[in-house]
């Protein structure tokens, strides 16, 4: 809090002079100038491939657009369609509900828990936090390859595991539509927790220790300080790890696309993985683009209810 | 034009070599892509506009993105070194649409029955012969299948059941869309289901975005038998390690009737170098290079006498028997607009089918509900 203040009473000191200086207007045309040509690389390359197909894709998704052949405007018939008739679109959103809940929940849950555990005084915490954090870095490509070997039924790593140690028969992992989309939710967390972990360790690290001993003088032991002195305190962290993990996981695709294909049936198609379906199998650009659309509405209100409800929990120090 | 492995790579490149020897003035600049996202490419060079003045096109597809092609009669009617006639008719005529021939077909192939000879073999079972009948084909699946491995894969693409519904007197089509709920492709489609649901001879599917899976279960010895068409030989014989064979689709009632496909190369519409690209299509599929192409193992040659050679270079066991007497009875592999589609909401949805979840009506009828919405 105090260094923040102090470079806001920085910048204020070092405005003030500029603008009483003689010259206010060269100096300030010369600044923008320089401000804009710094930005313009990365301006022009905004403009060009997000803004543009953006704006493109809005005026597509009023256009049935067959992708060879001529558009023609339909107005909100995609999105009628869409809403109204399509005999799946809501089990897809059902499905990438399912995806988003089972995927976050866990996720934090277990990079939560392994970020504690990892700076609590352990040996080689270097070395499980590089190995934790291998999976991210790995192609999701080779983790789905892997994954489906370890979920074949029957001779599977993961059947075999189960006979083994329960004496139960694994449920056919990809091959039934229960439990295809906890199969998805299991390689995901996997490939994912790591980058969580590294902020929520980082975090940890950077609570003062004289707040532990505090609480430890103060008679509280080990859950009471995770609860009472971490968890409020890294807050922030859990707050961004949070929005950043719902909004990617809304948009998961490459998961379904080559774990499952989408099936068995719908139950592993998600909203992205329709809309790609859509758009490069049927080849109906209009209205994949009313898909993306409706996902980029439903991803604003989404994270516009989790900035109102930070007040609730999240600490700023 | 869509390759898979450096093998076909090597191939198309050694044809677009052909070109400029006979044509210096011509160039041909070979661009492939995995034959998954083959069409995807070409739909979305035809929508900027940039589309090669070459393309490939498989029959299949025809529906779907023949109006990207240009009539080739006009351009082949002024060579006189060239005649049709040379071609299998079953698939130039595959290659056409309202009256317009789009390509010149370079392979062709009717579905055929794949099998590991060592297995039959170590089960002490005769080969499959063409004509064999479903009983037989039973009963070789039941001995197959033991320790693991089964006597049958398949999964829920078209091309892996659409010969079981045709040999038992069906059709998939009803004035040229989808008609997946009639009884006889039910009851063609539940054939296959069923070996894995009540038989017991065929591994159960898992969901999978990946594309021929019974293939890689055929390979990698899982599975004694499979169906596939020939231009998969190539990439077979070098990747198995056991004796390869073919037959025919097992009759039922004394039918055996499989699908059949194959590709051609065609000028594009919107090419502005007609005659030139005709002139290079002309060597691409002409006499010396279908030779090189039956040489080379890559696809059954359309053009009927290089036929001869690709069996001698193949050397499968009947696989000329198979292929003669599939092609006596096969039936073109004619599709609906957007075939693609509903052939990945079929291997999507099957798998409810083969593991028994649902059955095999309920999960056609869902395939038909989203390709007729």
């Amino acid at each position: 809090m105090a260094s923040t203040l102090s470079t806001d009473n920085n910048r204020r000191s070092s405005i003030k002079p500029t603008a009483s200086s003689p010259t206010p207007r060269r100096r300030k045309s010369g600044d923008r100038a320089a401000v804009l040509g710094f930005l313009a690389p990365n301006l022009a390359g905004f403009l060009l491939f997000t803004l543009v197909p953006i704006g493109a894709s809005l005026a597509l998704s009023l256009y049935e657009w067959p992708l060879i052949g001529e558009a023609t405007f339909s107005g909100f018939e995609n999105f009628v369609r869409l809403f109204t008739k399509d005999p799946v679109f809501w089990e897809v959103v059902g499905n990438t509900f399912y995806f988003v809940v089972g995927y976050v929940v866990l996720n934090l849950i277990v990079s939560l828990s392994l970020a504690v555990w990892l700076t609590s005084r352990i040996r080689f915490a270097g070395l499980f936090r590089f190995a934790f954090f291998l999976p991210v870095v790995a192609p999701m490509v080779a983790n789905a390859v892997v994954w489906r070997l370890l979920f074949t039924p029957d001779d599977g790593l993961i059947a075999w595991a189960t006979r083994t140690f329960t004496g139960l028969e694994a449920p056919n992992w990809l091959g039934s539509s229960e439990w295809a989309m906890p199969a998805v939710i299991i390689m995901s967390v996997w490939a994912g927790f790591g980058y969580n972990m590294i902020i929520f360790v980082a975090a940890i690290e950077s609570v003062p220790d004289s707040l532990y001993e505090a609480a430890a003088i103060d008679g509280a032991g080990w859950w009471r300080r995770l609860l009472g002195v971490t968890l409020p305190l890294i807050s922030p962290s859990m707050f961004f790890a949070t929005v950043m993990t719902v909004i990617s996981s809304l948009q998961v695709f490459a998961q379904p696309y080559i774990l499952t294909g989408g099936g068995p049936g719908s139950s592993t198609t998600t909203l992205v993985f329709y809309l790609y379906k859509q758009g490069f199998q049927g080849y109906e650009m209009g209205y994949a683009s009313s898909i993306a659309w409706s996902l980029f509405v439903l991803i604003m209100g989404i994270t516009f209810l989790q900035f109102r409800a930070q007040k609730r929990w999240v600490h700023y120090a | 034009m869509s390759a898979d492995s450096q093998a076909e790579v090597d191939v198309w490149k050694h044809l677009a070599d052909m070109v400029h020897e006979k044509h210096p003035n011509i160039t041909v600049t070979f661009e492939s892509t995995a034959f998954q996202s083959y069409y995807d490419k070409l739909n979305t060079q035809a929508a900027s506009n940039s589309l090669p003045c070459i393309a490939g096109l498989q029959a299949q597809r025809v529906p779907d993105v023949g109006k990207l092609f240009k009539d080739l009669k006009p351009l082949y009617e002024k060579d006189t070194s060239f005649s049709l006639a040379s071609y299998e008719e079953s698939i130039t005529k595959g290659l056409t649409q309202d009256g317009k021939q789009l390509a010149v077909p370079y392979d062709l192939g009717p579905y055929v029955l794949y099998y590991n000879k060592d297995m039959f073999d170590a089960a002490g079972i005769p080969a499959p012969k063409p004509g064999w009948t479903k009983d037989e084909f039973l009963a070789a699946a039941k001995a197959l299948t033991n320790d693991g491995k089964y006597g049958y894969a398949a999964d829920g693409t078209p091309d892996m059941w659409l010969p079981y519904v045709l040999s038992i007197g069906g059709d998939y089509l009803k004035d040229g869309e989808p008609d997946l709920t009639n009884d006889k492709v039910v009851e063609g489609f539940s054939f296959v289901t069923g070996l894995a649901t009540d038989e017991k001879v065929a591994p159960v599917v898992p969901a999978t975005g990946t594309a021929n899976w019974p293939a890689d279960q055929f390979r990698n010895g899982n599975a004694a038998m499979y169906i596939d068409g020939p231009w998969q030989l190539i990439n077979a014989k070098k990747n198995v390690d056991f004796t390869l064979g073919l037959a025919t689709v097992p009759a039922f009632d004394g039918k055996s009737v499989t699908t059949m496909s194959g590709t051609g190369f065609g000028v594009t519409a919107a090419c502005e170098h007609p005659e030139e690209a005709w002139k290079a299509v002309s060597v691409i599929i002409g006499k010396d290079a279908q030779e090189y192409i039956a040489n080379a193992g890559r696809g059954f040659p359309a053009y009927t006498e290089a036929q001869e050679l690709w069996y001698s270079t193949a050397s499968v066991d009947g696989a000329k028997e198979a292929i003669d007497a599939a092609l006596e009875t096969v039936d073109v592999y004619e599709t609906a607009p957007k075939w693609n589609r509903l052939s990945a909401l079929l291997q999507q949805y099957a798998v409810e089918a083969f593991s028994g979840s649902k059955s095999p009506r309920d999960v056609l009828t869902q395939v038909q509900q989203q390709v007729s919405q």
